[in-house]
């Protein structure tokens, strides 16, 4: 017999082996292409996973061009690969386009764009992400619907001046049903994210701008799904401040900044394959 | 302009429901009436153009037809990221609204000139970009522009301005409209300083001079049907525009030309490469930089000796 105990650990346990297979396809499609953003990719796998897998996460469909209700916004578009292994997951692209990444004649490029089928906004540009869900819960408010509109963005984004200005628009309006995961994995391009832009305490700046603001392991999908859960009754909108660690489930790779241009060799990828427990 | 801008596109917003108006803090009571009448249409959205711009771009996904509107310069070069990669590459009909475009804020100083507002959005592929000569003009592209749902930037002046029709003129996005056919010379010019051209074409004509007249509000896509016709007409070409010698119309016909085999003359006149100071107000901007309604028809006499 199952008590809810069981159901919830059933659910964690689901989410941890996608979560190891997306790791996997993101670490193989940037060694393959040689190309960059896998730190950064790494650090947020669990937050793209919880959301599109959790049973309190996004519903199915979501960023639909035709009938656009829920939307999903990788505002941090350099984590693109991590995206799109999470899509082909998803049935949103297919393993042959996934595969494609990087290459020539492909769309799928190393920031997301709208040629990819469940992809609502290009990306790349860091501090877009917010406005774009301001001006889709705009609209909603205007046509009197309740539709979710979810962020996942980076803490170095939050050195960009049009990220406040999204956030205090965000409350100014009244806009509550927008929820950003804020992946603060503490490092940016080149530097500690507090060194070069005096970003902490960063849960007292959201709070003080209005926002409901909750400071979570990032890498825990029970403290994911509680947000999910509070973010649908509150009546502000939601930040959710997610400690996380870049490089996070390659031993070699995490905290070090590194991995944030560098692509992992034949011997490197064997090691973290092996690591991840892949056969 | 600014009052016939908003007095129409409340107008249009009682028949078309999608129309959301948001402003950049600016237009003191100028709004009152819409807000009344679509109170969920109207949002001032601060002094943070940057988020008004990819808030107008998420209401367009939405199926909205936004309209951001603030002082050129603001709309122009604090956004050029937001338009380029948030309006124009999805391709939304998102209209950005430059009020008191070139000189019309001339004393307010150079943070408030937009003489290089075309140069920076040219480049940037779905685009369109319009500036009516006058109020009357206006009332006839604004319908035009709503209609297209394209990404486009509405380039006006502000208040006041004189105007070169007498009516509301017959006249389309991409479509160059001819004031005056003339004689040997055309002078092609684009917002409200044609005015400028006018008074000059007037004064030439005592002096048994006919320039023909060109309002080539629409700068992109650029009526290069229109364009033929005049280079193959008149030998005497002017091109007058409130904007930098670089980048604007001027560059536009002149790329234009450069693909086909004419033999035409050119006189440029605008406000040349450089900041704008101790101007005071727009007609002495003018006066100071040579083409005030006197500079032009000068230069103009000059021009038809060569």
């Amino acid at each position: 017999m199952y008590n809810k105990f069981d159901v919830m650990k059933k659910e964690y346990n689901f989410l941890k082996k996608i979560s190891k297979q997306v790791r996997y396809e993101t670490i193989k499609l940037v060694h393959l292409t040689k190309t960059a953003h896998l730190g950064s990719s790494l650090s947020c796998i669990d937050i793209l996973v919880a959301s599109y897998f959790s049973k309190k996460g996004l519903k199915n469909n979501v960023n639909n061009f035709k009938n656009i209700k829920e939307t999903f916004i990788l505002s941090k578009g350099h984590a693109a690969p991590a995206l799109y292994a999470v899509l082909q997951k998803k049935k949103y692209i297919s393993k042959k386009v996934l595969y494609s990444y990087s290459k020539p004649n492909s769309f799928l490029e190393e920031h997301p764009n709208i040629k990819v089928n469940g992809v609502l906004v290009s990306s790349g540009s860091l501090g877009h992400g917010l406005s774009y869900a301001a001006g889709l819960s705009l609209g909603d408010k205007i046509n009197k619907k309740k539709n979710r509109h979810i962020v996942l963005m980076s803490d170095g984004e939050c050195n960009e001046g049009s990220v406040w200005e999204a956030a205090m628009f965000i409350t100014g309006k009244k806009l509550k049903n927008i929820m950003i995961f804020i992946d603060c994995n503490k490092w940016q391009a080149t530097e500690k994210t507090d060194k070069i832009l005096k970003i902490e305490p960063i849960k007292n700046k959201w709070e003080s701008f209005g926002w409901k603001v909750y400071e979570i392991n990032g890498h825990n999908f029970k403290s994911i799904d509680k947000v999910f859960n509070k973010f649908n009754n509150n009546p502000m909108p939601t930040a959710v401040i997610c400690r996380t660690i870049k490089g996070k489930g390659i031993s070699f790779m995490e905290d070090d900044n590194l991995w944030h241009y560098r692509s992992p060799d034949q011997k490197e990828f064997m090691k973290a394959k092996e690591e991840l427990g892949i056969e | 302009m600014r009052n016939t801008f908003v007095k129409e596109i409340t107008n249009i917003a009682k028949k078309n429901k999608k129309i959301v108006l948001l402003a950049g803090d600016i237009g003191y009571k100028l709004f009152d009436n819409f807000q009344k009448k679509y109170p969920h249409r109207f949002y001032n959205c601060g002094v943070a153009e940057a988020n008004m711009t990819t808030v107008a771009a998420g209401l367009a996904l939405k199926g909205f037809t936004p309209i951001t509107y603030t002082i050129a310069t603001f709309n122009v070069y604090k956004t050029l990221e937001q338009i380029k990669i948030d309006i124009c590459y999805p391709n939304l009909g998102v209209i950005i609204v430059g009020v008191g475009a070139g000189l019309n804020y001339a004393g307010l100083g150079v943070t408030h000139h937009a003489v290089e507002d075309i140069a920076v959005l040219r480049g940037i592929p779905n685009l369109n970009i319009v500036s009516p000569a006058d109020s009357l003009e206006l009332k006839s592209l604004l319908p035009d522009v709503i209609k297209r749902k394209k990404p486009t930037y509405f380039r006006m002046g502000k208040k006041g301005e004189k105007n070169i029709y007498k009516s509301i003129p017959k006249t389309k996005v991409g479509k160059g409209n001819i004031i005056y056919h003339g004689k040997r010379i055309c002078i092609i010019s684009t917002g409200n300083i044609i005015v400028n051209a006018n008074e000059a074409v007037l004064n030439l004509r005592k002096k048994n001079i006919y320039p023909g007249l060109i309002s080539m509000h629409t700068i992109k896509p650029l009526d290069t049907d229109l364009l033929n016709k005049v280079f193959k007409k008149y030998k005497h070409v002017a091109i007058l525009e409130e904007h930098s010698s670089i980048g604007g119309l001027t560059s536009a016909i002149s790329e234009h030309y450069m693909e086909n085999n004419y033999t035409n003359k050119f006189l440029k006149l605008n406000t040349g490469e450089q900041f704008i100071l101790k101007s005071g107000n727009q007609k002495k901007a003018h006066e100071n930089l040579n083409i005030s309604p006197k500079s032009i028809e000068k230069k103009i006499l000059h021009f038809l000796k060569t």
